[in-house]
Order: structure tokens, then sequence, then C-alpha cells
């Protein structure tokens, strides 16, 4: 899917730009001829090796080799669209699933003036896209699809996704030329043969040289055409949903890209590794509540407010976002104002629709995994993690004692004052590397204190005195179970601090004359005190 | 050995220098083919011989003081003997400046093998400088995990050992302490530990008072002290100021304290902006603050071990202000043993002293080897300075 927010995208205006676009598409012919002039050398090079009448085995290897150098190029030239939209991604929805959001989706083509598409389909990443599986070299049209990615539509108001949208229609819309949308295809064709080449070797190295100069030129030059592609597709948007809409539409973006990065890392993914997952409709939906969160939102805002202004790659299609923002907010007052809610409310029955698009985005095994709701995910993922921490520490421990390793059997070999002898034995950790004598020796007791954490962590949460509480503003962190602490652990704030007694006990046992006595004793308490 | 000590003492974080100064060490440091005779700016060498100046192969930086007792003492705790060092403590007595020095020494030797200081603590649990060189001895663990690296480029692992090392240092302290009351070494020790940790003011303010009762113008404690009174630690620019004014103003002229100001025009007041630092160098702030450093030396019992340092941040002042007869002076005055500041900036600890003698002589060469100017005379500092408001606070 090359076209969207993010990726580049073909279409636009072209006034003013005819110079160039002659240029590009000069260049873009000397691609095509390039490619069709490779190929009839190597076809060249198969035949006078057959008419001087090699060896079998040394004809076969030139054959071998001519073709593995052909087929980037003819990948590169024939298949470049065809292969990589084979399986869209996403789940189709059809007018009679989601009226309101096809109805929606037809009055912003019209008003952009192009076709509607034949196809929307919603996908679980943030982007939005127009893809058009274009035949012969780009040069008919076909199949037109629309991607909107559901975390947009969760994140997004209705005029915002409405400017998101006729952002895509816009690179359709009739202002564009078909030789834009050749200048574009021939963009992506050149990248896939270069990725192509990139993977060979040898001869497939030079090819990737002379490709990759080539590319570099055709990039520089269309690199301006798109740009004002964009801000053409940019006003166009503007015009439909309005100035503010569409400013903010694009500052949310980012926003919301990074949000759900944060979101499938610390809360939809976070048991992924251990076969734990949230609910298929929560999977994708959850992100609201995170977007709902305010100390989350507050930090979103951030990212809203100050645009990331990144060094612009010559060869990126896509102005920079402060650039884009700046041209909008540019504009005179339009009167339309900013609207609020969830573009979520365009869509008929979210929930079942974010489940079938969980399905389709996680891979097969995946969809057989324990699925749990926020709360026991956050406490099982929570405990996984720690058990896998504490892994290597029961291993040393059996290693040494013999016995099944347990945590009181730990803190008896540390009793024993074999306490860096089991630290050895973990893994070392990185900073550790090429040091001797003390300084090795902490270094590697720091990592013990991780693992005997975490190993704490578990025996309580197992014995029912704590857990990995849900909280969409703070990352998972363990906690004791309240009213199980000494009255002592408030901190100078007066807030409770749960870690507090349970940090100290764990110093002691690492410290410079080892004790497990307070550590034993907490766990007494906590464990057979309820 | 200089390096975390001097950390601790004035750069509690990466070392700044003139970065003018360091390109020229740089240079230096590949000039390493030939490295009695670092060239000057405009490629011109001297002899180190021919000025009565030690050369590369006599310049010491392995100690910051000639101190044979201490060298052997070292040397013995390397092979892992703890007798030479109890030894040394017992003849150094309530010399509370050597006594830190030797006790930094030795810590860091510990900071990497400590059996011969465990040793030492079994067979005589109630010696206050074992006790003492222990503590230090995790100070200087502690910076070694975290590292000189700025604060937020050190990891979460290597704050827990950092804090875990600190943490432990009061106790033992306090141990030392007790069993040696008079001796302001633990409480020195525990001045770059304190700021570690991150005291709040007052209680760092506690500490101090207990230094000064037992020490009071010790210049290492003092240099300790001023760390923790920097912006990057606990404290500000007028903190700093203020910390170092008050010193000086309640110091006998002789004590050496004026360092500390040499070294805060160079750590804090010196502008950011490489255009400026000429004029700076030679405006009428620094050139009051090296006056009264140099009274302050000719007042100074010249057995002082610090006086070394205090001639080494004139030595080099005196050079970036063009003052190079003095500067010169400074340089045949200080010998070999040249491990302090702003020297062992410096990675190797001898290119920036190389290329700021070369400077210094060649200018005095240039000039036609005038004489020593006359002792300047003892003045209120420049009226806009910020010296100026403390001093006259005073």
């Amino acid at each position: 899917m090359a076209s969207g927010l993010v990726g580049g995208s073909g279409g636009g205006n072209m006034a003013g730009t005819s110079g160039r676009a002659v240029r590009a598409a000069a260049l873009l012919v000397g691609f095509y001829l390039l490619g069709f002039g490779t190929l009839a050398l190597l076809v060249a090079v198969d035949v006078v090796s057959a008419r001087l009448g090699m060896s079998g085995s040394v004809y076969a290897r030139i054959l071998v080799g001519t073709a593995v150098l052909a087929l980037p190029i003819l990948r590169g030239i024939f298949f470049t669209r065809g292969n990589r939209m084979r399986k869209p991604p996403g789940v189709a929805v059809g007018p009679a699933q989601q009226p309101v959001l096809w109805q929606r989706t037809a009055e912003l083509a019209r008003a952009m003036g192009t076709r509607p598409p034949r196809e929307i389909r919603i996908t679980a990443d943030v982007n939005a896209a127009v893809h058009e599986n274009s035949r012969l070299l780009g040069l008919l049209p076909g199949k037109r699809r629309m991607f909107i990615g559901a975390p947009l539509l969760i994140g997004l108001s209705p005029a915002q996704l409405d400017a998101v949208l006729a952002h895509e229609l816009g690179h359709y819309s009739n202002q564009d030329t078909r030789l834009a949308g050749l200048v574009h295809r021939g963009r992506a064709s050149m990248t896939n043969t270069l990725r192509l080449y990139a993977k060979t070797r040898g001869t497939g190295g030079f090819m990737f040289g002379i490709y990759k100069s080539y590319a570099e030129n055709y990039l520089r030059t269309t690199q301006a055409i798109s740009r004002e592609q964009e801000h053409a597709a940019d006003l166009a948007a503007a015009r439909i949903a309005g100035r503010d809409n569409t400013a903010s539409a694009l500052r949310q973006i980012p926003a919301l890209d990074a949000g759900f990065g944060f979101y499938l890392t610390h809360y939809a993914a976070v048991g992924r590794t251990y076969g734990l997952l949230p609910t298929a409709d929560e999977y994708l939906g959850g992100f609201r509540h995170l977007l709902a969160d305010p100390r989350r939102s507050a930090e979103l805002d951030a990212i809203r407010s100050e645009l990331p202004v990144g060094k612009p790659s010559p060869y990126d299609s896509h102005p920079p976002m402060a650039e884009r923002v700046a041209v909008i907010e540019a504009l005179p007052e339009d009167g339309r104002g900013r609207d609020s809610g969830s573009a979520v409310q365009l869509v008929h029955q979210p929930a079942p629709l974010f489940a079938a698009v969980a399905r389709a985005d996680l891979e097969p095994e995946q969809a057989r995994e324990q699925q749990l709701d926020w709360a026991a995910l956050m406490h099982a993922a929570g405990r996984a993690r720690a058990f896998a921490a504490a892994g290597p520490l029961l291993g040393a421990t059996a290693a040494l004692s013999g016995g099944n390793a347990s945590l009181p059997l730990l803190l008896d070999l540390v009793d024993q004052g074999r306490l860096d002898e089991v630290a050895a034995m973990l893994s070392e950790p990185k900073r550790a590397k090429g040091t001797s004598g003390l300084l090795r020796v902490q270094h590697l007791r720091t990592e013990f204190t991780h693992r005997l954490r975490a190993l704490v962590q578990v025996t309580l949460a197992d014995a029912g005195c704590g857990g990995w509480p849900l909280s969409w503003s703070r990352d998972s962190v363990f906690e004791l179970r309240a009213g199980l602490l000494p009255a002592t652990a408030t901190d100078i704030t007066g807030t409770t601090t749960s870690a507090q007694p349970l940090d100290a006990a764990l110093d002691a046992v690492v410290a410079l004359r080892p004790s497990t006595e307070h550590l034993r004793q907490l766990m007494y308490q906590l464990t057979y005190r309820q | 050995m200089a390096g975390i000590l001097d950390r601790l003492a004035g750069h509690a974080q990466p070392t700044r220098v003139d970065p003018g100064a360091l390109a020229a060490a740089v240079a230096a440091a590949r000039r390493k083919a030939d490295p009695a005779a670092p060239a000057g700016p405009d490629g011109r060498t001297v002899r180190a011989e021919d000025y009565g100046l030690p050369t590369v192969q006599q310049l010491r930086t392995d100690l910051p003081v000639e101190d044979p007792a201490l060298a052997a003492a070292l040397a013995a705790a390397r092979a892992g003997h703890w007798q030479p060092a109890a030894q040394l403590f017992w003849s150094v007595g309530q010399d509370w400046e050597r006594r830190y020095v030797c006790t930094t020494v030795l810590a860091s030797q510990a900071a990497q093998d400590d059996a011969w200081l465990r040793a030492w603590r079994q067979a005589h649990p109630q010696d206050a400088a074992a006790v003492t060189v222990q503590a230090r001895s995790l100070v200087d663990l502690a910076w070694q995990i975290r590292s000189s690296n700025r604060a937020q480029d050190v990891s979460r692992d290597q704050w827990d050992g950092f804090f875990r090392m600190l943490n432990e240092v009061p106790a033992l302290c306090r141990e030392a302490s007790a069993l040696a009351p008079e001796d302001p070494t633990p409480w020195i020790v525990m001045l770059p530990t304190a700021m570690g940790l991150q005291w709040p003011n007052e209680d760092f303010t506690a500490l101090w008072t207990e230094v000064v009762r037992r020490a009071p113008y010790h210049v290492k404690a003092h240099l300790a002290a001023l760390s923790y009174w920097r912006p990057r630690w606990s404290g500000s620019v007028e903190h700093a100021v203020h910390f170092v004014e008050t010193a000086i103003a309640s110091a006998p002229r002789g004590s050496l304290l004026t360092l500390l100001r040499l070294d805060l025009l160079n750590s804090e007041l010196r502008p950011d902006d490489q255009q400026q630092r000429p004029a700076f160098w030679t405006g009428d702030q620094v050139r009051w603050a090296v006056d009264e450093a140099l009274a302050d030396l000719a007042a100074a019992d010249p057995g002082q071990l610090r006086v070394g340092a205090l001639r080494s941040w004139l030595a080099r002042i005196l050079t970036l202000e063009g003052r190079h007869a003095e500067a010169f002076e400074q340089f045949r005055q200080l010998g070999s043993f040249i491990a302090f500041e702003p020297w062992s900036f410096s990675k190797d600890g001898t290119s920036l002293y190389l290329t700021t003698r070369t400077t210094a002589v060649l200018g005095w060469e240039d000039a036609g080897r005038p004489p020593l100017p006359p002792l300047p005379q003892p003045a209120a500092p420049p009226a806009d300075s910020l010296f100026a408001r403390y001093f006259q606070q005073i």
C-alpha cells in the first residue's frame, strides 16, 4: 500500500510543474529503456553463450546468472503493484454493513470530483489511503480501494476524518493528470527494483549501484511535484472539511501514530510474547481508553502542539507535517470551526468490526491465544514478565543448591555467602562486559537485584498479596495489595509508597554485608498475616 | 588516579575544557612521535631542558604528590599487603590535607581490589583510617558504576548501583568518625556522597559545619563542597559564588582557597560562546581573581600540599590572559607532579599541560624574555563582576 498519510501518494495538481513533470517523464521512460535494454543484453549473453557451444555446466551457470539479474527488473516493471496488493490488508466492509461510512465517502468523492472507491477496507494501523490496482505499467485504471485505519476512526473527529479521506481522494480528483499517476507508479517500480537488487550480491550489487543513482535522480526530480500534490490535496481537504478541522487532523495524526504505537507495546500487545491478548474487540478498540485518559492525553497534546520537525529526506514525497499544518493554518478563517466527538460514531457496531479487523491483523496462530479482559491481561502479562526475569535466578539456585528452586532456597545461598556466585551465573549485563574486580561484582549484583525483585513479586502475587493493576495513566508496575503494608510506608510527601519497604529489604540482600533477614521477615508478614 | 578524585572534587560530570585548548591538546597528542617537543600554535617547539622545565618523560600523573611513603604503601597494597598503608596513616597523623590525599589514593586502589583492605579491616577493626579508606573506595566505585556521563545518559541500572554504593557510605563514615572524632577525613568523604545522594541544602550545610570545625581551610574539602553547590548538582551559580567568596573571606591569606575562584571562572562563569572567550579571559574580573590568587600563593607555606593545585590553575589562566612571564614562572615552580586540574581534564593527563606550557614559553620568548612583574597589590573586585556582590557582603 503505497498511498496514504505516511507513504507516497500519486496524482495531484500539476499546474506550474510541467517542466519538471516532463523531465520526470523522460527519466521514467529512461527507466523502462534501461530495464528493457538490460533485459535484451542479458538475453543476448544467453544467446551468444549458446552459439559459442559452451560446456553444459558453464552454460547452465550463465543462464542462472542472467536470470537472477533479470528477475528484479521483470518484477519491478511488471509486478510492482500486483504483487503488493494480492492480499490487501484489513477487512472489507460493504455498504449494507456500514451505510453511513459509505455514504460519507461517496459524498466526499463527489465533492472532490472523482469516482468513489469500489471497496472500503478497515485496517489495524494509523493510516488512511486510496489504492488503485492499475494495469499495464499503470496506464489503465483499475479497481479503487479505500483503506481506513481503525485507530483513525477512534482518534479522529468526524470532520477530521472527512479531511483525511478528502485528502486521499484529492489525489485522484479531476485535477490530476494521468502523467502524474505514471510518474508516481514509476517511483514505486524503481524502489521495488532497487529493493530486490539490494538483496543480491556480485553483479547484482553492480546493478544496484546503477539503479540507485538513477532512482535518486528520479526521486529528487519528482519530489517537488509530490510535495505540491500533497499541498494541493490538503487545500482540497480544507475546502471540504474546513480549515480548522483539516489543520487539527494533520496535528492529530502524528499524535495518534505515537499514541497507537505506545498503546500496542504497553497494552494491546503487552502479553503477546507470553500468549496473552485482550479480547478481540478490545485489541484495537481499547485505544479509546488511552485517548480518554487525561494524563496520556496531556502527553499527546505535547505532540499535537509541537509537531516533530524532522530533517526532510530529499527523496521524501511528503512535505514535513509542520510545513503542511502551517500552510493550512495560514488560510483565512472560514467560519467552519472545529467539531468534536469520535468518528467511531459513523461506524455501525464498532465492537464486532474492530474484532474482525484485529483477527485479520493478528497472525493465524495468535488468534488461538488466551483472551483476557484488560485487568486480567495486565496482571497476567506483568506476572509472566516477572516470571521470565526470575527464571535464570531460579535456574542458578537449583544448580547451586541441588534442590527445588525457590525464594527461601536462594536466600539460604545468600546467607552462606554465595550471593556473588549466584550472580555470576546470570546472563552478563552489557554494562559489565570487560569490567573486572569490584566494579564487575557490583554490576552483576545490580542484575541480580532485578531478578530477585521479579522473583519476590511473583512469589507475592501467587500468594495473593499483590499484582499488576491496570492503569491507563501509568505504566504497569507491581503493587502490593492495599492494607498489607506497615503504617510506616509513607514518604515525605505523605503518599504511600508501597514499594519502599520491599526495596529496602531487597537492598539489604545485596548490601556490602548481605542480610536476608528483612526480606524473610517481610515475606512472612505479608503472606501469613493477611 | 586523578580521574575519579578530581571528578569528585571539581567535576562530577564530564570535565569541560576550552575546546580551543582541546583541539591543541589533540594536535599535541598526534605529535606523540616526538613527545619531548610539543609544538606551539605556529609549529615552533620548546626544549624543556633549555628552560629548566620537566621533560615529558619526567612528568608524573600517577600520584598527586611526591610522597615515597605513599607510593610504597600503594605498591604494597597492590601486592596485597596492608601494613605499609596502616603505617603511613600512623605517620601522617593530623596533616589533614595529606591524610585525605593518602585516603583517596589508597581507596582508588581498593575500589579495584580490596583484598588487602579487608585483611586490614579484619586485623584492626578499630582503625579509623581503614574504615575511611573503605568508605572512600565505595564513593569511587559508585562513580565508576555511574560513569561520568551526563545525568540523562546514565541508565537506570547505573543509578541503582550508584545509589546502592553511596548508601553504604554514611554508616562507614559514622563508624570512622566515632573512632577518630577529631579527623575531618570521614566527613570530607561524606561530601561527594551527600552530593551524589542529592542531600537537601540544609543537610549539606550541617555536614559542612562538621568539616570546617575540624579542618577550616582544607582545600580538597572546599573543592568537594563547591561541586555540591554547582548548578548541575544541588546549587546554582549564585550559590557557588557565594560559597567561594565566603570561604576565601574567612580564610587567612596563604590558605590557597583562591583557587576555588579560578575553578569557578573556568567551570561556571566562562561564556559558552567560543567567540567571547578571549575577551573573558583578558577581562578585569579574571585579572583581579588571578592577582588575588598570586598574592594568596605568595603568602602560602611552600610546603603546603596543594600549592601545585593553585599553581596549575594560575599557569593555565595566566597563559590565557597572555601574561606569559608570570605563567612561565608558575610552570617553572610547579615541578613534574602535574596530576592537578586543569591538566587532568585532558585524557592523557599531559597534553593540555604541554600545549599551555609551550604557549607560555614562546610568548615569553616573543616578548623578549621580560622579567617577572612585581606582585600585584590587593584590590577590590571589579564592580560589575558577580564576585563584587558577595565580596562586599562579607
